[in-house]
């Protein structure tokens, strides 16, 4: 092969290359805009609806505020609203302890972490109705608790605590226990090596472990249908309303619009401070 | 409190800065320290010098207080018994390899962080930090994020930040691991010269020669969990008493040998039929017949044309040249097997027969086995 064949030969190869890099992020950029659509026009479209007249039409029109006008009228989700936050606070609040106290030990094991971090992620994968009757079977049949607020947080719990964990490691994995070592070494006790190094290098892993706790918490249904006992939480009281088909229906539209904005609002707040950690 | 540029303004002490005795540290089944012993002087600055799992490290983290060791009959730092004392309860401070700053922590908060704990004042705190970093030539970056600093202005906060607390002994582990060949010799000399200026006790732990012979009032050689020896640089650059310090020290040149007489120091060995004519490194002289290895250094080797053999010399073939550029590595095959010459000028051709010779107090000649 003479060099003027060869170099050709390799121009060709670069244009078919660039052509298949150009196809390449064509069908990225349309996955992207399909799967975001696909995600993000329901929600859209409930908020569209939510200020419709006649919303259950399934078309918007003759545009209104009178439902979310409703909402303070008719004031039935309030209570289930104040006993939701609740039950998020408190799940947010241990997702935050225990993931702490789990994250900042696991990345440091030498033998075990692998079986471990699977053992504590498996409830992801596990159906949240089998969870439910899990729970239900086990601690109120067999060891009688009563069904309500507490079973209630302890089901979101053991949803939550799985994705809290994650958030946590994602910081805890990169922390660097030599500093521990250094503040020691500078004559600093256990307890302000925890305070004065960990505590301020985890912040944004506890932050982020307490939003996912809340936010799971907020809006669980399935694990909480079997557990609630004659407690109401938010997303019982509208899945209920809605399968009801009631007249009151269409303030379920404003109030899970509200929720929507509410909960993505939290999620890329988290999600924006866990980043900037990881990065510095 | 002592001023830091006069450490032992407000202290007498008799006592050695460190006195650690009979020091062992497993690892299940891995020696890391076996009966390893050693006492430091107040302000001198000691080199623990290895390979990599010479345990090295190992010691200078029982000194430190990061690991417990198996069994240590004494372990002293300034006159306290500080077995069962963790590191935070030890008058000793690190530099470490990796620096360990606080990222999250600007310059001037790093270097304070051990006055914060001993519960010293702010307007205290911010004096004596900023007299370490003018000390460390950095005066300027009190208010800088360690993120900002280069890899050379990171090993200075580190040091100030060690010594801001007046230790008794600072431990420096590999200081100049992570910085490039050019600092690395400036701040050889500047460690040193701080060294000096404080009268602080200094150990450091390298596997650098170069370093251990540019830095140490004394170097300890450790190999496989034991110090070998324990000397003055010259002594073990010139004098080396086992076999490993000598080749450890670029000694490429090591013969065993039978010893044939003695007379004082001066030790005649046979090697291969060959006498080797150098000094006894060890203590004691040697018995006659006994086994002995003999170690020349290539850069005091003389190669001259023949037929001028000089009376401790050899003859030998050129192999080959390795152009070093200060000096030229020739490898020639004698009759006690192949011996490399650093040459400056002159470098023979292949094949050509020369002369190999040095002077007897350039050859050390030491026992083989256990380290005295």
């Amino acid at each position: 092969m003479t060099a003027a064949t060869f170099d050709n030969f390799a121009h060709r190869a670069a244009r078919r290359e660039a052509r298949l890099i150009g196809i390449a992020i064509w069908l990225t950029l349309i996955a992207g805009f399909g799967i975001t659509t696909l995600i993000y026009a329901p929600v859209v479209w409930l908020g569209v609806l939510s200020i419709s007249s006649d919303p259950l039409a399934g078309l918007p029109g003759s545009f209104t505020l009178g439902w979310y006008y409703g909402l303070f009228t008719d004031t039935r989700w309030l209570h289930p609203l104040i006993v939701s936050l609740e039950i998020a606070v408190a799940v947010s609040t241990l997702c935050m302890i225990s993931a702490t106290l789990v994250g900042r030990v696991l990345p440091r094991l030498k033998r075990g972490r692998a079986p471990l971090l699977a053992a504590f992620l498996l409830p992801l994968v596990v159906p949240g109705i089998v969870v439910g009757i899990d729970v239900f079977i086990y601690y109120k049949m067999f060891l009688t608790l009563k069904m309500g607020i507490w079973s209630l947080i302890l089901v979101h719990f053991i949803w939550a605590f799985p994705f809290a964990l994650i958030g946590m490691l994602v910081v805890s994995s990169r922390f660097d226990v030599r500093l521990l070592e250094a503040a020691a070494d500078l004559g600093a006790s256990p307890w302000r090596r925890f305070w004065d190094i960990e505590r301020p290098l985890l912040t944004s892993g506890v932050v982020t472990a307490g939003m996912f706790g809340f936010l799971l918490s907020l809006t669980e249904l399935p694990r909480s249908i079997f557990v609630a006992g004659h407690t109401q939480t938010l997303p019982l009281f509208t899945w209920a309303e809605t399968m009801s088909r009631g007249s009151h229906v269409s303030l379920i539209y404003c109030l899970n619009t509200i929720i929507a904005i509410v909960s993505i609002a939290l999620s890329v707040l988290s999600v924006w401070l866990l980043g900037r950690r990881v990065k510095s | 409190m002592a001023n830091i540029l006069h450490p032992q303004a407000s202290v007498e002490f008799s006592c050695p800065a460190l006195e650690a005795i009979d020091i062992v540290h497993r690892y299940g089944s891995v020696t890391a320290l076996d009966h390893v012993s050693l006492a430091v002087e107040e302000g001198e600055f000691v080199t623990i010098l290895g390979p990599s799992g010479s345990g090295k490290t190992t010691l200078l983290r029982v000194i430190g207080g990061f690991e417990t060791p198996t069994s240590a009959g004494r372990l002293d730092i300034a006159g306290v018994d500080v077995r069962g004392l963790p590191a935070n309860h030890r008058e000793v401070a690190t530099v470490f390899q990796h620096y360990a700053l606080f990222p999250h922590m600007t310059v001037g908060q790093n270097v304070e962080y051990g006055l914060k704990v001993r519960g010293v004042m702010p307007a205290g705190r911010r004096r004596q930090a900023e007299e370490a970093l003018r000390l460390v030539r950095l005066s300027d970056k009190y208010n800088r994020q360690v993120h900002q600093l280069s890899g050379g202005e990171k090993q200075r906060v580190a040091f100030a930040r060690a010594l801001v607390t007046e230790p008794r002994i600072l431990l420096l582990d590999e200081p100049m691991g992570a910085l490039d060949e050019k600092l690395r010799r400036e701040m050889q000399v500047e460690i040193r010269a701080l060294q000096r200026e404080l009268k602080a006790t200094f150990i450091q732990v390298t596997h650098s020669q170069e370093e251990a012979l540019t830095m140490s009032d004394r170097i300890a050689v450790m190999n496989r969990g034991r110090i070998e020896q324990l000397g003055t640089p010259a002594e073990i650059f010139d004098r080396p008493a086992t076999r490993f310090v000598a080749s450890f020290m670029g000694m490429t040149n090591i013969y065993d040998g039978t010893v044939r007489a003695v007379d004082g120091k001066t030790v005649r060995l046979d090697v291969a039929g060959h006498i080797l004519c150098g000094l006894w490194t060890g203590p004691n002289s040697p018995l006659i017949g006994s086994r002995a290895f003999a170690a020349i250094h290539p850069q005091r080797v003389a190669i001259n044309p023949l037929p001028d053999g000089g009376s401790f010399g050899l003859r030998g073939q050129v192999q080959s040249a390795a152009y070093r550029g200060a000096h030229t590595d020739i490898v020639l095959e004698t009759a006690i097997g192949d011996f490399t010459a650093s040459v400056g000028g002159f470098a023979p051709v292949g094949g050509t027969e020369v002369a190999v010779s040095w002077h007897p107090e350039d050859c050390a000649i030491g026992a083989i086995g256990e380290a005295t």
